[in-house]
């Protein structure tokens, strides 16, 4: 198994690197957004050209102001906690033939930061001692409790494929046929945990319209920067661990491989932001329903689909 | 001058508003909102993260005091206005621009309020740093546990289902996105389900009446609080589209825009299933009022009753708000026990901001 890849590890200096690409993936995001936002909205589109820069410039000017009685500690755990937990995603998804960090168990280090979130998101809500927040972190765990379990039986698809939870064997198992096209569901569900866990588009109720913000509404300056910003990167590192997983990792032709990983990304990346304008919220009940009813039943078929098929090939 | 003077006019060109809009300025908010968008800024969601808080119509009294919460309850640098007219917001809005960028305005703001932003005992009784969350007005006077002048969640006399639930106080409004005007909801919470709720319009004189000229955009507007809260960004803003043309009275294209949305939203799979059963609503509901016909059903029902009465509206001039239509605060809280904050909140939506009044004739 271990030679079906020769990865060249960078180790945590190259995580600067990542952190770039990261970076500006989100970024990449944020412009989208605005630009999406502004177009429908029939305001100029030039001020959300350079939103990113003056929102950024904004809240670090912001003073950083706690409610009366909160857990600041806990709170602020919460809120640049999020960024981390995506750097930490991205550190094992492999950009050509150069990783920071070849776990072994990649697979497994991705559900460990999506399960980090949970904390995470949960603390930003408890921590502000307001009853709009602490809602929305109730919303949260409704959401996660629909989605998360989807979600881990999804990546055990590409997994078993590839024979290895190691994420180069993973790309590499992808060379005669990307994952995406015979594990579709999984695929599909993947993206779903994604998008939820980055508490956004449909499954954004947790920081909803109705809760002032929820989650997010007692954050000023510098916390809810980091809080922001860490929603976005996990959106880009999502969509940066599908590649690998299920879009073939660095295979295409022309550009080199490195290149082409950010560029799937991104593409994906994009759709993840187009859903987000399109789709009214999914109430955390109803997604209840759907996650374990339709969708955790649909993905353990996938699961065996795949076992099978793995099982006939030898 | 340098690295400071630069971020902050980098900060200014995002600045978030937070409309402040005091029963009978609907005309004035609306302007707000417009003049914001054309600025390429935000609306806030809360005052935590707002920078510029505007207050449309006049603030007296009870509205006053809690104007001035939520203006501390802002991190600053920070910037106020009121506007009593929607001629007057544009200059509203570049003095606040003027406020914001002048460092020194910003320095002495903050040296006045040293020491007041938490733990101070005097202020303990206005629990100054909650924003919306409003124990203001509540009688926790015999609770002993009140740390900071929080009341504990107290155990709960509503006793559902032997397991002992602790209640949270949470008051909705009057200063809130996507809400009627000056209305008042006080709320008794288990997690997230409202348990018990009183209805209430903050003395100021709520009168939300309005010329029948601008009923059409008042419905639009309506409607585009609703989607707002369903969370469907781009329908609010096709709404808010048809609002803006009915007030420049470009009602033909207010027409076009709402007979698009109604089709959309009738068509949509994604709108039926995740507002199917929110909020239903039956003769039942709300003891000691008639249940009117266009109330029964839920959430996606009453959606599409608000897309209708917006079509009805912008396309005959003159028609008024009928007395059938009518909702008052009690009804509203009756309606709401029950359901979770987030139903709660789309069926006030769902009743349309035009409909919830003072007085009811039923």
């Amino acid at each position: 198994m271990s030679d079906a890849s020769s990865l060249t590890t960078v180790g945590l200096p190259g995580l600067l690197l990542w952190a770039a690409a990261l970076l500006a993936l989100a970024v990449g995001a944020v412009v989208l957004d605005g630009v999406l936002a502004a177009r429908s909205e029939g305001a100029p589109l030039r001020p959300s050209l350079t939103r990113v820069v003056d929102e950024t410039a904004r809240l670090l000017r912001q003073r950083r102001r706690a409610p009366l009685s909160a857990d600041t500690l806990v709170w602020r755990v919460g809120s640049s906690g999020l960024v981390v937990a995506a750097l930490l995603m991205v550190a094992v998804v492999p950009f050509g033939d150069h990783v920071v960090s070849d776990l072994d168990v990649g697979i497994v280090w991705f559900n460990t930061m999506d399960v980090l979130v949970w904390a995470l998101v949960w603390l930003l809500g408890w921590g502000a001692n307001s009853a709009h927040s602490l809602v929305g972190g109730y919303r949260f765990l409704a959401l996660a409790l629909a989605y998360e379990l989807p979600l881990m039986f999804a990546l055990v698809a590409p997994g078993v494929g590839a024979a290895s939870l190691r994420l180069g064997d993973v790309a590499a198992a992808q060379s005669g046929l990307w994952f995406v096209v015979w594990m579709p569901v999984a695929f599909a569900v993947y993206c779903l945990g994604v998008v939820a866990f980055s508490v956004w588009g449909p499954f954004a109720v947790p920081a909803g319209h109705d809760l002032a913000g929820g989650v997010f509404a007692e954050l000023s300056g510098v916390d809810r920067l980091l809080a922001q910003a860490g929603r976005y990167a996990l959106l880009a590192a999502g969509a940066l661990f599908a590649v690998p997983l299920f879009l073939g990792g660095g295979a295409g032709p022309v550009l080199p491989g490195w290149l082409w990983v950010p560029v799937k990304a991104g593409v994906l990346l994009a759709l993840f932001v187009l859903a987000r304008r399109a789709l009214p919220s999914v109430r955390p009940e109803r997604l209840m329903e759907v996650g374990w009813v339709v969708l955790l039943p649909a993905v353990l078929v996938q699961d065996l689909v795949v076992a099978v098929v793995v099982a006939v090939r030898g | 001058m340098g690295v400071r003077s630069w971020l902050a006019r980098r900060a200014v060109r995002a600045a978030r508003v937070l409309v402040v809009e005091c029963p009978g300025s609907w005309e004035v908010r609306v302007a707000v909102e417009r003049a914001v968008r054309a600025r390429g800024w935000r609306l806030a969601l809360s005052p935590a993260s707002a920078d510029v808080l505007v207050v449309t119509g006049r603030a007296d009294g009870e509205m006053a005091e809690i104007v001035e919460r939520h203006w501390d309850a802002m991190p600053g640098p920070r910037a106020r206005g009121r506007a009593e007219s929607a001629a007057a917001v544009a200059d509203v809005l570049d003095a606040a621009v003027l406020d914001l960028v002048d460092d020194g305005t910003q320095r002495t703001d903050a040296d006045g309020r040293s020491g007041s932003a938490s733990g101070d005992p005097a202020r303990a009784d206005d629990s100054t740093g909650h924003g919306e969350m409003d124990h203001g007005g509540m009688d926790h006077g015999e609770m002993d546990m009140a740390p900071d002048g929080i009341p504990l969640a107290g155990a709960s006399e509503h006793d559902r289902d032997g397991l002992e639930m602790d209640e949270l106080p949470l008051r909705l409004g009057p200063i809130l996105p996507a809400w009627p005007a000056g209305l008042v909801l006080d709320l008794v919470l288990h997690g997230d389900l409202v348990v018990a709720a009183t209805g209430s319009f903050v003395p100021a004189g709520a009168s939300t009446e309005a010329g029948a000229a601008l009923l059409g955009a008042r419905r639009c507007d309506d409607l585009a609080a609703m989607l707002d809260l369903a969370g469907w960004a781009d329908g609010a803003a096709r709404a808010r589209r048809a609002r803006d043309a009915a007030l420049d009275g470009r009602d033909e294209v207010a027409a076009t825009v709402l007979s698009g949305l109604r089709r959309r939203i009738e068509r949509s799979r994604t709108m039926r299933w995740s507002l199917a059963g929110a909020g239903t609503v039956s003769a039942e509901s709300a003891p000691g009022f008639d249940v009117p016909d266009w109330l029964v059903g839920d959430c996606r029902d009453r959606l599409l009753v608000l897309v209708d009465r917006a079509r009805a509206a912008t396309s005959n001039e003159g028609a008024d708000v009928s007395s059938a239509e009518l909702v008052g605060p009690e009804t509203v809280a009756a309606l709401v026990t029950g359901l979770d904050v987030g139903e709660a909140r789309l069926v006030v939506a769902s009743l349309g901001a035009t409909a919830v009044r003072e007085v009811v004739d039923v």
